[in-house]
């Protein structure tokens, strides 16, 4: 259960680094107000990010299903074998040519 | 805005561009392509085989993309800003295409497939779309004004870059059907071959009003072609590239019909070359007014264009040698993970 924390680690110290060298973009040099995009609305901004959110919470609801059924299945008891790769994985391309 | 003399650095930095969205545009085309045409394979033996011949390559393909967007904005600052900016939403979009195609290729194998298989299929058709749109929004014209895009967020929405964007779908399409008839053997190259002709047919169609649009659209580029008359060979060496994709189907040769979409790209890629040059954001912003100071991009020369642009190169030359060939049936279908490997 406590395998994602490592990720949460890791986005904890990115956003403390964002939030911290604000409001410098390039710290000392170029403030983050004088480097946006002219063209860019807040709404526009706004989407992108739902967006992403959006995006990325499928993705890592998926992802994070397969990881914990791997997980609870436990390490297999017999080494992997050539047959048993899914189809269309490089693996399996590349074992294909030396089974031959 | 004056015009500058693009140096030599520049021009180094351009022609890595240049081929570099060439040598994109070839390999994601067809992986992209098969997604596409992933859509309308009935069954999923035949999906299985399609992206199996995709399997070993994709993801070198996409690290093409990276090199253009890389090198962009380190070497061309200006374009770089005015780029994104003008695609904000189609930049998105084909990132959360290229997401989800992505995670497609590991996920179908342990989730609801309909659902991964729709991904793929879906995020190819959105990549590829955006892709062509932006052009046809770089042909039609992006309005700037001081070196900053002034225009609004839906200016690849417009009749123009939706030709193009369907259009870049449809010639993905063909350079998939074309590598799967190289790659494969059976069924699935028959099928794959039976398609060609109509893909190649629907890409002319779609090419001909977009051009037709183009120069409707932007005086521009018909006053340059009659500067450039010896530009026209491009386009002749299209045609000459799309009969050899018909005469490759009709002598069933199987590698033929990729190698013409390939030449078929290029020479659409040179076409709009020579409309643009020197123009880099046409007809605004000149790859010398574009450039970064000649001391940044020295400092690139050395170290990307020295050392990181060999190597991928290279692994990309090698991971096509090693996979060379048909793929062979017995892979395609069978082979499934047993329900042990999948987890329960």
């Amino acid at each position: 259960l406590s395998f994602p924390t490592g990720f949460v680690a890791v986005l904890c110290g990115w956003y403390t680094a964002e939030v911290g060298r604000q409001p410098w973009v390039v710290y000392g040099i170029l403030r983050t107000e004088d480097a946006i995009t002219p063209s860019l609305s807040g709404g526009l901004a706004l989407f992108s990010l739902l967006a992403y959110v959006a995006v990325y919470a499928v993705v890592y609801t998926f992802g994070l299903t397969y990881i914990y059924r791997v997980l609870k299945a436990g390490p297999a008891d017999e080494p992997e074998s050539a047959s048993r790769l899914p189809p269309g994985r490089p693996l399996a391309v590349g074992l294909q040519g030396r089974l031959e | 805005m004056i015009e500058a003399e693009p140096s030599s650095l520049a021009l180094f930095w351009i022609s890595v561009i240049a081929v570099a969205i060439m040598v994109y545009v070839i390999l994601d085309g067809f992986d992209l392509g098969i997604g596409i045409l992933f859509g309308v394979a009935e069954n999923e033996a035949r999906r299985d085989a399609m992206i199996g011949t995709i399997a070993p390559f994709w993801d070198g393909n996409e690290t093409w993309l990276v090199v253009i967007g890389a090198s962009l904005f380190a070497a061309f600052p200006t374009a770089y800003a005015v780029f994104l900016p003008a695609f904000y939403i189609p930049v998105l979009l084909l990132l959360f295409g290229l997401i989800f195609r992505g995670v497609a290729f590991e996920f179908r194998y342990r989730g609801p497939r309909k659902f991964w298989d729709g991904a793929f299929f879906g995020g190819s058709i959105v990549a590829a779309f955006v892709q062509g749109a932006a052009v046809g929004a770089m042909i039609r014209g992006i309005p700037v004004v001081d070196g900053y895009f002034s225009g609004g967020p839906f200016i690849w929405l417009a009749p123009l870059p939706v030709a193009t964007g369907i259009g870049l779908v449809l010639g993905y399409a063909l350079l998939g059907a074309g590598w799967l008839v190289m790659k494969c053997e059976g069924e699935l190259r028959e099928w794959a071959r039976q398609r060609i002709p109509w893909l190649a047919i629907a890409v002319l169609i779609v090419l001909l009003w977009a051009f037709g649009a183009a120069l409707v659209n932007r005086t521009q580029i018909g006053a340059e072609l009659a500067g450039r008359g010896w530009g026209l060979v491009f386009p002749g060496l299209g045609l000459l590239a799309m009969a050899g994709i018909f005469l490759g189907v009709r002598w069933r040769h199987d590698s033929t019909p990729f190698v013409m979409t390939v030449a078929f790209f290029i020479a659409a890629f040179l076409t709009l070359a020579v409309l643009f040059w020197p123009y880099m954001i046409p007809y605004t912003i000149t790859v010398g007014n574009a450039a970064a100071p000649d001391k940044s991009l020295s400092f690139l020369f050395w170290g990307a264009g020295v050392f990181v642009l060999p190597v991928i190169v290279i692994y990309t030359a090698v991971v096509y040698w090693v996979f060379r060939g048909k793929l062979h049936q017995a892979y395609g279908a069978d082979n499934r993970p047993t329900s042990r490997s999948r987890g329960g």
